[in-house]
């Protein structure tokens, strides 16, 4: 079905396409340039979908592709941004972004032997063992519009790459600022994170917009490749204006007895569409997907997942919570996939919802594909209200209905937040929901 | 202190309260038994202030003022302390923080500040130890998990930390054993002093034997239809309640 508008933000990107090419004409690209054009192709064998494809059926694409978005830098850039209001500068390295070009300014990155964190670009063009071995090599561009977007027009990202039996001493936070006080914006940032063999690393992403100005179309594409027996605990925090929107895409593999744990915060933004994919690429793999949303105004959050089990003996865990308010929508889709091999797989799955407004929907659906007989795997979705008899028992003991509603939504949420396991991080996000449910 | 009177209520257009008359005043134990259906928990809801009961005639003054105008927790900032018979599950609040902020809603309510940290730590160890409860118990997750007697231990150490001028104790689970009712009695009685008092709603006279009342109402059909002193709960005890409604029903002929 084709959308009839003035102004089609396909013409528009395959333009802008040429136009980030010739910048890059001066950079020396190690044999990468290539991909970017790979993703061109990709684009434009595709349509933006619509509801009547399966994988969006809860979330219309409409408003946000009829808009105009254009790449530009932000005036803000050659500014340095007061980094520690967002983070605490003396305990984590940190790398900073504005309208998808890099901060040099507002940046700290760790030096020393067994660990690389860098912008992406200077990645490519140093041609680090992990950009040749890594890049590109887990993002599957075809089936997926925005994944082709981000590899036709990214401009940079975050590269991480960590020695084997390398543990790194602090973490890793990463700051994605956009500015559209110039016009409606788009940014496409490509992360790539290589992990060795025994290493440990947590990784920090934290969404934020220095203005609501005008509307913004951010595409994400990270991928993880997390070594054999290594731990990486990774983090967003999704924490944009209003008319800020962003689709994200992680694809992780994991090898043979590693742990990965990923932790997605929607506390607000305009469209946030989030998806992983984990490959179970070995045993005894632990991988675990923690999320919690907050949903108010007219957000439109949609998680959706992939739990690739291949290989026997591993443990997924998938856990998700939201609170839905205003006129708000959220959708949950998490699947989790057990082929023939996977024998002795565990796989967890649940989504809890509170609905705390008329007005706001949630769509929830597991999906479960299991073709080995010896595992066990359970999903379990809720939706539901706040409790009527535990409001009362409180107003009972002299707390009045708002304070009484906030702290059983603060309970609520309470399990998520115990599964995080950085400290900063989560006082970080006690915080954050604190305000938010005064807001919701 | 609590004086209700011709009180009507009703839930889902069910008559339940047809006319209750009580005065309760300060330094008081009153205790209210009835047979299953007459009214006892309806009672209690309605004194709390649960939205599915409709009053539908009468009044009821708390210290001279309309109970039954004010939101539930005005009427616990004012001093009334329910202690439900099913108290409810809250994971992921604990005890301590809970209390910590009734008391800071309340004070609040008075226009004073927040509790000092350091002063509710006191009252609080102050509390535990008077009603001999496990300081451990102080971080667990409300409710979660209880047995019914440290369900028990919990309501009564909120009584003691909010210190309510009426407490109405709804004690009608037929499921509670001995240890636990000694446990609400213990606290009751610890608590009492001439300036607050009590109502103990109760199906059974064995926990009369632990909290002594001084006046004791038999609630029948919706009405008091009989008041003593503690004497009357042993009769209740050995003859059942057939005598009360025979002569109940003797009267309306």
């Amino acid at each position: 079905m084709n959308v009839e508008t003035t102004f089609d933000l396909k013409d528009k990107l395959v333009e802008d396409f040429f136009r980030l090419e010739e910048k890059r004409k001066s950079l020396n690209l190690n044999g990468q340039s290539a991909y970017w054009t790979k993703g061109i192709d990709a684009f434009k064998k595709q349509q933006f979908p619509t509801t009547k494809n399966e994988d969006w059926k809860y979330t219309n694409l409409k408003p946000y592709i009829e808009r105009d978005y254009s790449n530009y830098p932000s005036s803000a850039l050659d500014k340095k941004i007061n980094v520690s209001d967002y983070i605490s500068s003396e305990e984590v390295y940190y790398i900073t972004f504005v309208n998808g070009e890099w901060s040099e300014v507002n940046t700290k990155l760790p030096e020393g032997e067994g660990v690389v964190v860098s912008n992406l670009m200077f990645a490519i063009e140093t041609e680090y063992k992990g950009v040749k071995n890594h890049f590109g090599k887990y993002l599957s561009l075809d089936d997926n519009i925005f994944s082709a977007i981000n590899a036709a027009s990214f401009t940079d990202g975050l590269f991480v790459e960590v020695a084997d039996g390398v543990v790194l001493d602090k973490p890793i936070v990463c700051l994605y600022f956009s500015d559209s006080s110039q016009g409606n914006l788009t940014a496409n940032y490509r992360n790539l994170f290589v992990v060795g063999e025994n290493a440990q690393v947590k990784i920090l992403e934290y969404n934020y917009s220095l203005n609501n100005a005008n509307y913004v179309l951010n595409t994400f594409a990270t991928e993880v490749c997390v070594g054999k027996s290594a731990n990486v605990d990774y983090y967003k925090f999704q924490l944009d204006e209003s008319k800020v929107s962003q689709v994200n895409q992680v694809e992780g593999k994991q090898g043979q007895s590693s742990v990965f744990t990923t932790n997605t915060f929607t506390l607000s933004g305009d469209l946030v569409r989030n998806e992983v994919n984990i490959l179970l690429d070995g045993e005894h793999i632990e991988s675990f997907l923690n999320g919690l949303y907050l949903t108010d105004g007219k957000m439109l959050v949609d998680n959706r997942s992939l739990m690739d089990h291949v290989q026997p003996n591993c443990m997924s865990d998938e856990f998700y919570k939201g609170i839905i308010g205003g006129q708000s929508r959220a959708v949950f889709n998490g699947k989790i996939m057990v082929h023939q091999e996977a024998q002795k797989t565990n796989a967890f799955q649940s989504n809890k919802n509170i609905l705390v407004s008329d007005d706001a929907t949630i769509n929830t659906k597991p999906q479960l594909e299991i073709f080995a007989d010896d595992v066990r795997c359970t999903h379990g979705a809720t939706i539901g209200q706040i409790d009527k008899d535990a409001l009362f028992y409180m107003q009972a003991r002299g707390i009045g209905k708002d304070v009484a509603r906030k702290l059983l939504l603060k309970s609520f949420a309470a399990d998520v937040v115990e599964r995080v396991q950085l400290d900063f991080a989560k006082d970080f996000l006690i915080d954050l929901i604190e305000k938010k449910l005064d807001q919701i | 202190m609590l004086s209700i009177k011709n009180l009507h209520a009703s839930v889902e257009d069910l008559s339940i309260l047809k006319g209750i008359n009580l005065e309760v005043k300060p330094g008081e134990i009153h205790a209210i038994m009835g047979p299953n259906g007459s009214g006892k928990s309806t009672l209690a809801s309605v004194l709390a202030g649960k939205e599915d009961y409709e009053v539908t005639e009468g009044s009821v003054l708390f210290d001279g003022v309309d109970l039954l105008d004010m939101e539930p927790e005005d009427r616990a900032r004012e001093g009334m302390f329910l202690a439900f018979q099913y108290p409810i599950e809250i994971p992921g609040v604990s005890i301590n923080n809970f209390i910590k902020t009734a008391i800071n809603e309340k004070r609040k309510h008075f226009g004073q500040g927040d509790i000092k940290a350091v002063d509710f730590l006191k009252k609080i160890k102050e509390k535990m130890s008077l009603l001999e409860i496990n300081p451990q118990f102080l971080g667990r997750s409300l409710n979660q998990g209880f047995s019914g007697g440290e369900k028990k231990r919990n309501e009564i150490l909120q009584m003691a930390m909010l210190e309510p001028k009426l407490s109405v104790l709804d004690e009608t689970d037929s499921g509670l054993d001995i240890d636990a009712l000694k446990i609400v009695a213990n606290g009751v009685n610890k608590l009492k002093t001439k300036d607050n008092a009590t109502i103990v709603i109760t199906h059974y006279q064995r926990l009369l034997d632990h909290i002594v009342p001084d006046f004791v109402h038999v609630l029948y059909n919706g009405r008091i239809v009989k008041s003593g002193d503690k004497s009357l709960a042993f009769e209740l005890e050995k003859n059942g309640y057939d005598w009360i409604k025979e002569e109940v029903e003797t009267a309306a002929v």
